[in-house]
């Protein structure tokens, strides 16, 4: 049981990772990002082959949220003159692209076949402690630094800036501010924390394959902070924490409804978050803990 | 000394010319007026002043400086502010967020600078949220402060705009429309106001619909029908002018 939940935090927090880059995007800047598991990819493979390669953990984590960072930098200069409809298009195109790159570049990723033998985080630090633990230890600590940044960054004169970009771009424009390069390095930020998340997602299951890295893992993270609360950081815990005890918590879902076949269970379980989103939008429709624009309510 | 200056400016959309040959001057701290009947090109001449909307063709200068080709932000930072003919608040950031998401050259959005001088970022923002208070006490806006911008009534958000304006130091501010939706005596207000800014030497240029108001407030107009100038003057005299009555008469001569 003990190891069970020790792999639920994991990972709930390469979730949370996830969410929070995610959230700086769409929560705090209002750029319709579906490609974000894109960004994850370049992470986990970055890491994967300076890692396997000889690197050293910490320049294979560097190397993941650089090279996600530096992936980002197109998208955020096409987000200056895409409407948000059309960025969500192109930005789908980008994930599915870096995964049809992987299938395809052989050489480099071996294809299909994906990397095996990626040493996990204890191993490639020599600490002998249970592997899990040292992860879930590491990710703990990343998420605090993570959450630290994003506060930082959103509880700033940048922070206000990009607000005023999600809610308005021309009166921006009109007071002499560029909201290009706002959006290019909060794409930057966001992805290099998606760069991250992969990187360890990576180092836990040892092992990386094109297929782990399909867009269903974007809108689980769309999930995520639209259940918790766009534009919050606590929206994007909240959301996540609830998102990782659907996903798993409905699998016990079988002992309680009868006459389900195994197979049959996967589906009732989807059943089951999606009924639970649209009950959601229903009667709460700013998430959980209640998303950006119900700022200041209950001050009122 | 000329502060804006248009020269024969241009815009088509398609084959429709919405503004030909339309050249201005602005001098420093002056009060001017831009009326016309609706569909007359006044905003698509503000957007073309304002760099909203690419000139098709002729010159526009501000402050000694060619801008004819420099993005919206760029002339903004030249000093050449406006408003919008609907509020253009950030509805989910306070009175005073908004207020000081304007002000220019700001230490704290830059990432390295959030991280490694936050010392110097904190004055800033002091000195930031100091000077918003002062904008909001002139204009009436201390007591909603801390509210949503979003919530406010429509008054408010024209008072908030130019608030916004005002924090990035403006040479001058282009007004598309101050008073519509304004109650007489919020109109008396921003006409102060407005008035207080020109003493201290930034200039306006104002489109508006309520002659009475602007006349008051400007001390010449430009006439505009059909996107063309149609004369310019005092207000009482262009007001007097055949041409011009006949375009707000719908006449056709």
């Amino acid at each position: 049981m003990d190891a069970y939940l020790i792999a639920l935090g994991i990972i709930a927090l390469v979730y949370l990772l996830l969410a929070l880059g995610l959230n700086l995007h769409y929560g705090f800047t209002g750029l319709i990002n579906f490609g974000h598991v894109g960004f994850f990819a370049v992470g986990a493979y970055a890491s994967s082959l300076v890692v396997t390669g000889g690197g050293h953990l910490f320049l294979g984590l560097a190397a993941a949220m650089a090279l996600a960072a530096l992936a980002a930098v197109p998208l955020g200069l096409l987000s200056l003159r895409l409407r948000a409809d059309y960025l969500a298009i192109v930005t789908l195109g980008f994930s599915e692209t870096v995964r049809l790159a992987i299938v395809n570049e052989k050489w480099l990723t071996n294809g299909v076949q994906g990397i095996p033998g990626i040493p996990s985080v204890a191993v490639a630090l020599g600490i002998d402690l249970d592997p899990s633990a040292v992860l879930l230890v590491t990710l703990i600590i990343c998420n605090l630094l993570a959450v630290a940044v994003v506060l930082r960054l959103t509880n700033s004169p940048f922070g206000r800036i990009i607000q005023a970009i999600r809610d308005d771009e021309d009166a921006v424009n009109a007071l002499g501010k560029d909201p290009g390069g706002f959006k290019v390095r909060v794409f930057m930020v966001g992805a290099a924390l998606a760069g991250l998340a992969g990187a360890l997602y990576a180092h836990y299951v040892t092992y990386v394959t094109p297929d782990q890295f399909v867009p269903l893992l974007t809108f689980y993270i769309w999930v995520a902070i639209i259940l918790g609360g766009a534009g919050r950081i606590s929206g994007a815990v909240i959301g996540t924490l609830a998102l990782v005890l659907f996903l798993e918590g409905s699998r016990f879902l079988r002992d309680i409804v009868p006459g389900v076949s195994e197979v049959e269970m996967s589906s009732v379980r989807l059943f089951a978050v999606g009924l639970a989103l649209v009950l959601l939008i229903l009667y709460r429709p700013g998430g959980i803990v209640g998303d950006w624009t119900q700022r200041g309510v209950r001050k009122a | 000394m000329t502060l804006l200056e248009t020269q024969n400016v241009s815009v088509a959309f398609g084959g429709f010319v919405a503004v030909e040959g339309f050249s201005v001057r602005v001098e420093a701290g002056e009060r001017v007026g831009l009326i016309g009947p609706n569909g007359a090109g006044k905003s698509t001449a503000f957007a073309a002043v304002s760099g909203f909307e690419p000139a098709g063709g002729g010159k526009v200068r501000f402050d000694g400086v060619d801008i004819t080709e420099e993005t919206p932000a760029k002339r903004a930072r030249h000093g050449l502010g406006r408003t919008f003919q609907v509020p253009r608040e950030f509805a989910h950031l306070t009175v005073r967020e908004n207020l000081m998401a304007a002000a220019p050259d700001q230490l704290g959005e830059g990432i390295l600078q959030l991280l490694l001088q936050p010392g110097a970022v904190r004055r800033q923002e002091a000195a930031l949220a100091s000077e918003a208070d002062r904008i909001m006490a002139f204009l009436n806006l201390s007591a909603v402060a801390d509210e949503l911008a979003g919530k406010l009534s429509g008054g408010q958000k024209k008072l908030l705009e130019l608030g916004r304006v005002l924090m990035t130091k403006p040479k001058l501010v282009l007004f598309d429309e101050p008073f519509a939706g304004v109650n007489p005596v919020l109109i008396g207000e921003i006409s102060d106001r407005i008035r207080a800014l020109s003493e201290q030497d930034v200039a306006v240029l104002i489109v508006e619909h309520n002659l009475n108001a602007l006349s008051a407030l400007t001390t010449r107009m430009y006439a505009m029908d059909r996107g063309r100038i149609l004369g310019e003057g005092a207000p009482d005299d262009l007001l007097a002018n055949p041409e011009v009555r006949d375009a707000y008469m719908g006449g056709v001569s």
